[in-house]
Protein backbone atom coordinates (compact mmCIF):
# COMPACT_ATOMS: atom_id res chain seq x y z
CA UNK A 1 0.00 0.00 0.00
CA UNK A 2 1.72 3.04 -0.94
CA UNK A 3 0.60 7.09 -0.96
CA UNK A 4 0.33 8.84 -3.74
CA UNK A 5 -0.53 12.52 -4.23
CA UNK A 6 -1.82 14.96 -6.80
CA UNK A 7 0.63 17.89 -5.83
CA UNK A 8 2.87 17.90 -9.45
CA UNK A 9 -0.78 18.68 -10.63
CA UNK A 10 -1.51 21.16 -8.42
CA UNK A 11 1.45 23.65 -8.14
CA UNK A 12 1.36 23.82 -11.93
CA UNK A 13 -2.60 24.38 -11.67
CA UNK A 14 -0.93 27.61 -8.87
CA UNK A 15 0.30 29.89 -11.53
CA UNK A 16 3.54 27.07 -12.18
CA UNK A 17 4.38 27.04 -8.35
CA UNK A 18 8.17 25.72 -8.33
CA UNK A 19 9.06 23.01 -5.53
CA UNK A 20 11.31 25.32 -3.82
CA UNK A 21 7.76 28.53 -3.54
CA UNK A 22 5.92 25.43 -2.05
CA UNK A 23 8.21 24.18 0.03
CA UNK A 24 8.77 28.05 1.74
CA UNK A 25 4.91 28.27 2.11
CA UNK A 26 5.01 24.76 4.38
CA UNK A 27 7.97 25.18 5.74
CA UNK A 28 10.23 22.03 4.44
CA UNK A 29 13.03 21.48 2.19
CA UNK A 30 12.41 21.59 -1.70
CA UNK A 31 14.39 18.24 -1.00
CA UNK A 32 11.04 17.03 0.94
CA UNK A 33 8.56 17.96 -1.70
CA UNK A 34 10.43 16.51 -4.35
CA UNK A 35 10.66 13.33 -2.82
CA UNK A 36 6.93 13.32 -1.69
CA UNK A 37 5.41 14.09 -5.08
CA UNK A 38 7.88 10.51 -6.24
CA UNK A 39 6.45 8.83 -3.75
CA UNK A 40 9.55 8.14 -1.88
CA UNK A 41 8.89 9.88 1.07
CA UNK A 42 5.63 9.81 3.08
CA UNK A 43 4.66 13.25 5.23
CA UNK A 44 3.34 13.60 8.12
CA UNK A 45 -0.25 14.07 9.19
CA UNK A 46 0.70 17.83 9.98
CA UNK A 47 2.65 18.12 6.59
CA UNK A 48 -0.37 16.47 4.43
CA UNK A 49 -2.55 18.96 6.26
CA UNK A 50 -0.15 21.92 5.53
CA UNK A 51 -0.13 20.93 1.72
CA UNK A 52 -3.92 20.51 1.24
CA UNK A 53 -4.71 23.92 3.43
CA UNK A 54 -2.05 25.51 0.70
CA UNK A 55 -4.16 24.26 -2.09
CA UNK A 56 -7.38 25.12 -0.62
CA UNK A 57 -7.97 21.76 -0.68
CA UNK A 58 -9.16 18.67 1.60
CA UNK A 59 -6.21 15.76 2.35
CA UNK A 60 -8.19 13.37 0.29
CA UNK A 61 -8.11 15.63 -2.96
CA UNK A 62 -4.63 16.07 -2.45
CA UNK A 63 -3.18 12.27 -1.53
CA UNK A 64 -4.48 9.32 -2.13
CA UNK A 65 -4.01 5.53 -1.18
CA UNK A 66 -2.39 2.98 -3.80
CA UNK A 67 -3.69 -0.96 -3.19
CA UNK A 68 -0.15 -2.72 -4.26
CA UNK A 69 -1.62 -5.66 -6.63
CA UNK B 1 23.45 51.68 2.95
CA UNK B 2 21.54 47.95 2.86
CA UNK B 3 22.43 45.73 5.27
CA UNK B 4 23.60 43.60 2.49
CA UNK B 5 25.77 46.58 0.81
CA UNK B 6 27.25 46.84 4.43
CA UNK B 7 28.40 43.01 4.18
CA UNK B 8 30.01 43.18 1.14
CA UNK B 9 31.85 46.43 1.82
CA UNK B 10 32.98 44.50 4.98
CA UNK B 11 34.07 41.67 3.03
CA UNK B 12 35.97 43.86 0.68
CA UNK B 13 37.84 45.59 3.48
CA UNK B 14 38.38 42.03 5.63
CA UNK B 15 40.00 40.72 2.09
CA UNK B 16 42.15 44.10 1.13
CA UNK B 17 43.52 44.11 5.01
CA UNK B 18 44.68 39.85 4.20
CA UNK B 19 46.00 41.11 1.34
CA UNK B 20 48.38 43.89 2.90
CA UNK B 21 49.36 41.17 5.50
CA UNK B 22 50.22 38.73 3.04
CA UNK B 23 52.45 41.09 1.71
CA UNK B 24 53.88 42.23 5.03
CA UNK B 25 54.81 38.45 5.18
CA UNK B 26 56.27 37.78 2.25
CA UNK B 27 58.45 40.88 2.33
CA UNK B 28 59.79 40.41 5.60
CA UNK B 29 60.05 36.55 4.93
CA UNK B 30 61.91 37.34 1.43
CA UNK B 31 64.09 40.56 2.88
CA UNK B 32 64.65 39.11 6.50
CA UNK B 33 64.05 35.03 6.91
CA UNK B 34 66.80 34.92 9.80
CA UNK B 35 64.13 37.13 12.10
CA UNK B 36 61.02 36.50 10.37
CA UNK B 37 60.84 32.93 10.95
CA UNK B 38 62.86 33.62 14.03
CA UNK B 39 65.48 30.72 13.06
CA UNK B 40 67.53 31.64 15.91
CA UNK B 41 64.50 30.76 18.40
CA UNK B 42 65.34 33.72 20.58
CA UNK B 43 62.24 35.36 22.48
CA UNK B 44 59.77 36.81 20.91
CA UNK B 45 59.99 40.70 19.46
CA UNK B 46 57.91 43.06 18.08
CA UNK B 47 58.40 41.22 14.49
CA UNK B 48 57.51 37.99 15.31
CA UNK B 49 53.94 39.11 17.04
CA UNK B 50 53.30 41.12 13.80
CA UNK B 51 54.21 38.11 11.52
CA UNK B 52 52.03 36.05 14.17
CA UNK B 53 49.09 38.09 14.35
CA UNK B 54 49.29 39.24 10.58
CA UNK B 55 49.05 34.50 10.15
CA UNK B 56 46.12 34.53 12.64
CA UNK B 57 44.48 37.38 10.84
CA UNK B 58 44.87 35.52 7.48
CA UNK B 59 43.33 32.29 8.70
CA UNK B 60 40.32 33.94 10.19
CA UNK B 61 40.07 36.00 7.17
CA UNK B 62 39.74 32.49 5.48
CA UNK B 63 37.24 31.02 7.65
CA UNK B 64 35.21 33.84 7.48
CA UNK B 65 35.23 34.20 3.48
CA UNK B 66 33.92 30.45 3.20
CA UNK B 67 31.33 31.26 5.18
CA UNK B 68 30.40 34.57 3.45
CA UNK B 69 31.07 32.38 0.06
CA UNK B 70 28.58 29.68 1.31
CA UNK B 71 25.80 31.98 1.92
CA UNK B 72 25.63 33.63 -1.19
CA UNK B 73 21.88 33.00 -2.91
CA UNK B 74 23.50 33.93 -6.56
CA UNK B 75 20.86 34.44 -9.34
CA UNK B 76 23.20 34.86 -12.35
CA UNK B 77 24.53 31.84 -13.35
CA UNK B 78 27.81 32.98 -14.89
CA UNK B 79 28.59 34.61 -10.83
CA UNK B 80 26.84 31.00 -9.74
CA UNK B 81 29.98 28.98 -11.08
CA UNK B 82 32.61 31.75 -10.30
CA UNK B 83 31.09 31.50 -6.21
CA UNK B 84 31.47 27.69 -6.53
CA UNK B 85 35.06 28.09 -7.73
CA UNK B 86 36.03 31.05 -5.32
CA UNK B 87 34.82 28.18 -2.95
CA UNK B 88 36.85 25.40 -3.91
CA UNK B 89 39.66 28.28 -3.98
CA UNK B 90 38.93 28.87 -0.62
CA UNK B 91 39.90 25.81 0.45
CA UNK B 92 42.36 24.79 -0.66
CA UNK B 93 44.15 28.51 0.42
CA UNK B 94 42.84 27.32 4.09
CA UNK B 95 45.22 24.15 3.34
CA UNK B 96 47.99 26.45 1.59
CA UNK B 97 48.35 27.99 5.33
CA UNK B 98 49.14 24.18 6.93
CA UNK B 99 51.86 23.74 4.12
CA UNK B 100 53.09 27.34 5.25
CA UNK B 101 53.57 25.97 8.42
CA UNK B 102 55.12 22.84 7.37
CA UNK B 103 57.52 25.01 4.65
CA UNK B 104 58.72 27.38 7.98
CA UNK B 105 59.47 24.85 9.96
CA UNK B 106 61.43 23.10 7.26
CA UNK B 107 63.52 25.98 6.03
CA UNK B 108 64.55 26.64 9.58
CA UNK B 109 65.72 23.29 10.17
CA UNK B 110 67.58 23.43 6.76
CA UNK B 111 68.71 26.76 7.48
CA UNK B 112 70.26 25.86 10.85
CA UNK B 113 71.62 22.59 9.13
CA UNK B 114 73.46 25.03 6.78
CA UNK B 115 71.54 22.81 3.75
CA UNK B 116 69.92 23.95 0.55
CA UNK B 117 66.47 26.67 1.33
CA UNK B 118 64.80 25.59 -1.76
CA UNK B 119 61.24 24.82 0.73
CA UNK B 120 61.15 29.06 0.47
CA UNK B 121 59.97 28.83 -2.75
CA UNK B 122 57.20 26.76 -1.81
CA UNK B 123 56.57 29.10 1.07
CA UNK B 124 56.26 31.68 -1.14
CA UNK B 125 54.10 29.96 -3.42
CA UNK B 126 51.74 29.32 -0.71
CA UNK B 127 51.52 32.92 0.32
CA UNK B 128 51.26 33.89 -2.86
CA UNK B 129 47.86 31.68 -3.52
CA UNK B 130 46.62 33.23 -0.25
CA UNK B 131 47.12 36.42 -1.78
CA UNK B 132 45.15 35.21 -5.44
CA UNK B 133 42.29 34.08 -3.30
CA UNK B 134 42.25 37.63 -1.53
CA UNK B 135 42.12 39.51 -4.97
CA UNK B 136 39.70 37.34 -6.47
CA UNK B 137 37.59 37.50 -3.80
CA UNK B 138 38.03 41.40 -3.90
CA UNK B 139 37.08 40.97 -7.81
CA UNK B 140 34.36 38.67 -6.88
CA UNK B 141 32.46 41.20 -4.06
CA UNK B 142 32.74 44.30 -6.42
CA UNK B 143 31.11 42.06 -9.30
CA UNK B 144 27.92 41.22 -6.67
CA UNK B 145 27.97 44.79 -5.76
CA UNK B 146 27.65 46.26 -8.96
CA UNK B 147 25.05 43.60 -10.74
CA UNK B 148 23.19 43.54 -7.09
CA UNK B 149 23.13 39.40 -7.67
CA UNK B 150 24.40 38.27 -4.24
CA UNK B 151 21.26 37.88 -2.07
CA UNK B 152 21.83 36.51 1.30
CA UNK B 153 19.86 33.22 1.62
CA UNK B 154 18.22 33.46 4.79
CA UNK B 155 15.25 31.02 3.83
CA UNK B 156 14.98 27.09 3.36
CA UNK B 157 16.69 27.07 0.34
CA UNK B 158 19.96 28.23 2.47
CA UNK B 159 19.17 25.66 5.04
CA UNK B 160 18.77 22.70 2.69
CA UNK B 161 21.89 23.97 0.51
CA UNK B 162 24.30 24.13 3.91
CA UNK B 163 22.93 21.11 5.16
CA UNK B 164 23.88 19.25 2.07
CA UNK B 165 27.49 21.19 2.18
CA UNK B 166 28.20 20.09 5.72
CA UNK B 167 27.21 16.50 4.71
CA UNK B 168 29.70 16.89 1.61
CA UNK B 169 32.14 18.51 4.08
CA UNK B 170 31.86 15.52 6.06
CA UNK B 171 32.76 13.61 3.38
CA UNK B 172 36.17 14.86 2.74
CA UNK B 173 37.18 15.46 6.09
CA UNK B 174 36.03 11.71 6.78
CA UNK B 175 38.13 10.49 4.02
CA UNK B 176 41.13 13.26 4.89
CA UNK B 177 41.31 12.05 8.50
CA UNK B 178 41.18 8.26 7.58
CA UNK B 179 44.26 8.55 4.92
CA UNK B 180 46.18 10.70 7.08
CA UNK B 181 45.80 7.58 9.65
CA UNK B 182 46.42 4.82 7.63
CA UNK B 183 49.31 6.89 6.17
CA UNK B 184 51.02 7.10 10.04
CA UNK B 185 50.05 3.53 10.43
CA UNK B 186 52.06 2.47 7.28
CA UNK B 187 54.65 4.98 8.47
CA UNK B 188 54.82 3.01 11.79
CA UNK B 189 54.65 6.08 13.54
CA UNK B 190 54.71 5.71 17.62
CA UNK B 191 51.12 6.70 18.74
CA UNK B 192 53.06 8.43 21.40
CA UNK B 193 54.74 10.95 18.84
CA UNK B 194 50.87 11.27 16.96
CA UNK B 195 50.38 14.81 19.25
CA UNK B 196 52.99 16.18 16.48
CA UNK B 197 50.07 15.42 13.78
CA UNK B 198 47.21 17.69 15.89
CA UNK B 199 47.43 20.31 13.39
CA UNK B 200 47.28 17.92 10.54
CA UNK B 201 44.28 16.38 11.86
CA UNK B 202 42.62 19.65 12.73
CA UNK B 203 43.35 20.80 9.21
CA UNK B 204 41.21 17.47 8.19
CA UNK B 205 38.31 18.45 10.16
CA UNK B 206 38.38 22.16 9.02
CA UNK B 207 35.67 21.60 5.98
CA UNK B 208 33.19 19.91 7.92
CA UNK B 209 33.54 22.23 11.41
CA UNK B 210 33.08 25.09 9.06
CA UNK B 211 30.25 23.92 7.39
CA UNK B 212 28.70 22.68 10.85
CA UNK B 213 29.77 26.17 13.06
CA UNK B 214 27.97 28.17 10.08
CA UNK B 215 24.77 25.63 10.05
CA UNK B 216 24.97 26.19 13.98
CA UNK B 217 25.12 30.00 13.54
CA UNK B 218 21.87 29.95 10.92
CA UNK B 219 19.41 27.35 13.71
CA UNK B 220 20.70 29.11 16.71
CA UNK B 221 17.94 31.71 16.12
CA UNK B 222 15.49 29.40 15.60
CA UNK B 223 14.15 26.43 18.06
CA UNK B 224 15.44 23.11 18.16
CA UNK B 225 12.24 21.53 16.87
CA UNK B 226 12.56 23.64 13.58
CA UNK B 227 16.02 22.65 13.38
CA UNK B 228 15.17 19.77 10.43
CA UNK B 229 12.06 18.88 8.40
CA UNK B 230 10.57 15.70 8.91
CA UNK B 231 12.53 14.22 6.51
CA UNK B 232 15.40 15.21 7.61
CA UNK B 233 15.01 14.25 10.49
CA UNK B 234 14.46 10.82 9.19
CA UNK B 235 17.63 10.34 7.10
CA UNK B 236 19.70 11.41 10.08
CA UNK B 237 17.69 8.42 12.07
CA UNK B 238 18.30 6.26 9.09
CA UNK B 239 21.80 7.28 8.84
CA UNK B 240 22.45 7.08 12.32
CA UNK B 241 21.26 3.37 12.14
CA UNK B 242 23.39 2.11 9.35
CA UNK B 243 26.42 4.29 10.34
CA UNK B 244 26.26 2.29 13.47
CA UNK B 245 25.61 -1.08 11.78
CA UNK B 246 28.49 -0.64 9.27
CA UNK B 247 31.03 0.74 11.81
CA UNK B 248 30.90 -2.92 13.42
CA UNK B 249 32.80 -4.67 10.01
CA UNK B 250 34.62 -1.33 9.88
CA UNK B 251 36.02 -1.68 13.44
CA UNK B 252 36.65 -5.52 12.70
CA UNK B 253 38.55 -4.38 9.81
CA UNK B 254 40.69 -2.63 12.12
CA UNK B 255 41.18 -5.55 14.16
CA UNK B 256 42.30 -8.05 11.78
CA UNK B 257 44.39 -5.34 10.01
CA UNK B 258 46.53 -4.88 13.18
CA UNK B 259 45.90 -1.73 14.94
CA UNK B 260 46.29 -2.37 18.38
CA UNK B 261 47.00 1.45 19.73
CA UNK B 262 44.23 2.81 21.42
CA UNK B 263 44.72 6.39 20.14
CA UNK B 264 44.91 4.92 16.53
CA UNK B 265 41.76 3.11 17.05
CA UNK B 266 40.25 6.07 18.34
CA UNK B 267 41.34 8.14 15.41
CA UNK B 268 40.58 5.43 13.31
CA UNK B 269 36.90 5.23 14.41
CA UNK B 270 36.11 9.30 14.37
CA UNK B 271 36.85 9.31 10.78
CA UNK B 272 35.24 6.08 9.48
CA UNK B 273 31.76 6.81 12.10
CA UNK B 274 32.37 10.48 10.40
CA UNK B 275 32.44 9.31 7.08
CA UNK B 276 29.94 6.79 7.24
CA UNK B 277 27.84 9.19 8.80
CA UNK B 278 27.58 12.08 6.43
CA UNK B 279 27.63 9.49 3.26
CA UNK B 280 24.39 8.35 5.24
CA UNK B 281 22.67 11.03 5.33
CA UNK B 282 23.37 12.25 1.97
CA UNK B 283 22.25 9.05 0.08
CA UNK B 284 19.14 9.26 2.10
CA UNK B 285 18.39 12.54 1.86
CA UNK B 286 19.39 13.42 -1.86
CA UNK B 287 20.59 10.50 -3.67
CA UNK B 288 18.13 7.48 -3.07
CA UNK B 289 14.93 9.58 -4.76
CA UNK B 290 16.88 10.05 -7.73
CA UNK B 291 15.73 7.84 -9.94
Amino acid sequence: MRLGNHIRRLRFEHDEMSQQDLADAVGVTRQTIFSIEKGKFVPSALLAFKIARFFDKSVEEVFYIIDDQ
Amino acid sequence: MSSMSRRHSAVLAAALLSACCLIFILFQVNANLVEAINICRTAFGLLDWSIGLAHLYVLCFHIFAILFLLSRRIVNERLKTFNSVLLVFALLSLFAMGVEKVMVDEVAREYRLGSDISELDILNLAYLFNLAFAALLCYFVLKIKKTGAGKSGRDSALDERIFIVAQYMGLVSGLLGLLLTFDLIGKEMAASRLWIYIPFYLLCTIPYMLAVLYWLSLKLRQRIAEWYDEKQFQDILKSSLSTLLLSVPGLAIAVFAGISSALYMFLYYLFLVLLLFSGGTLYFFKLRDID
